[in-house]
């Protein structure tokens, strides 16, 4: 089974929430603490972008999931200047920048590629739900 | 996202419904802010109403904590539902801040040492 959502979100601080929406669509296919993750770590990439990528009102951020076989992968896409994450370090030892953080710690796998656009992605493992009762 | 004040036993108590992040940390930070200037020794902030918390949200909080011990006061959590308390839990803030399931035994306590 393959699923996707694909979006575009305008660059405001209504992005995070409108992504998490979205997130909605696929709750018959991901387990609710699958999902919950889900919000948690594609709040904080959209959070990202908006704050570091300086985009205009004509750009925009796009949000990429697909669920295949036992593992959803996540990408948030922004088109820069340069948001260059750094190795994160953990919440109370530092004021600012811990979202990635939480990425760290939630998702199997996560990194970034530079190939013009900005795309920060991360995996997670063991989605498929359990058999019905 | 809803914030609401009110006072109970003389403490002030902010609870939070919805959702937190960058969209709505700033009415929470206002109002944790304005609270602070009133100077109270204790200050409850309840998240069992929150469906929601990123590092956005966490951040409000922990800087609105770090306001209050300057001042002297001390802020107590009551803790939200699972998938807002695992947030805090990851962020290993449950270390940093104090949590209580029921503040209002605290602030009896408090009451009765006058």
């Amino acid at each position: 089974m393959s699923t996707r959502v694909d979006l575009r979100l305008r660059p405001s601080m209504e992005a995070p929430s409108n992504a998490r929406r979205a997130l909605d669509d696929l709750s018959p296919h991901l387990p609710a603490e699958v999902l919950d993750d889900m919000r948690l770590l594609v709040s904080e990439l959209v959070t990202n972008s908006i704050r570091h990528a300086e985009l205009s009102d004509e750009e925009w951020v796009g949000l990429h999931i697909e669920v295949a076989g036992d593992t959803v992968r996540v990408e948030v896409v922004d088109p820069g200047p340069g948001f260059r994450p750094s190795v994160p370090t953990p919440v109370i030892y530092q004021e600012s920048g811990w979202g990635l953080y939480l990425v760290e710690q939630v998702a199997h796998r996560w990194g970034v590629v530079d190939d013009g656009t900005i795309r920060v992605w991360f995996e997670i493992d063991g989605v498929s739900l359990p058999r019905s009762r | 996202m809803n914030v609401h004040t009110r006072k109970v036993g003389g403490t002030p108590w902010v609870t939070l419904s919805g959702e937190l992040d960058i969209s709505t940390a700033p009415e929470v930070e206002r109002e944790l802010t304005r609270i602070d200037r009133e100077a109270p020794s204790r200050i409850v902030v309840d998240l069992r109403e929150l469906t929601f918390i990123d590092s956005t949200g966490l951040r409000a909080i922990i800087t609105a904590d770090t306001r209050f011990r300057r001042s002297g006061a001390r802020m107590i959590l009551v803790p939200g539902p699972p998938a807002v308390d695992r947030v805090f839990r990851i962020a290993l803030l449950d270390q940093r801040l104090e949590f209580s399931e029921d503040p209002e035994s605290i602030e009896e306590d408090h009451v009765d040492e006058g």
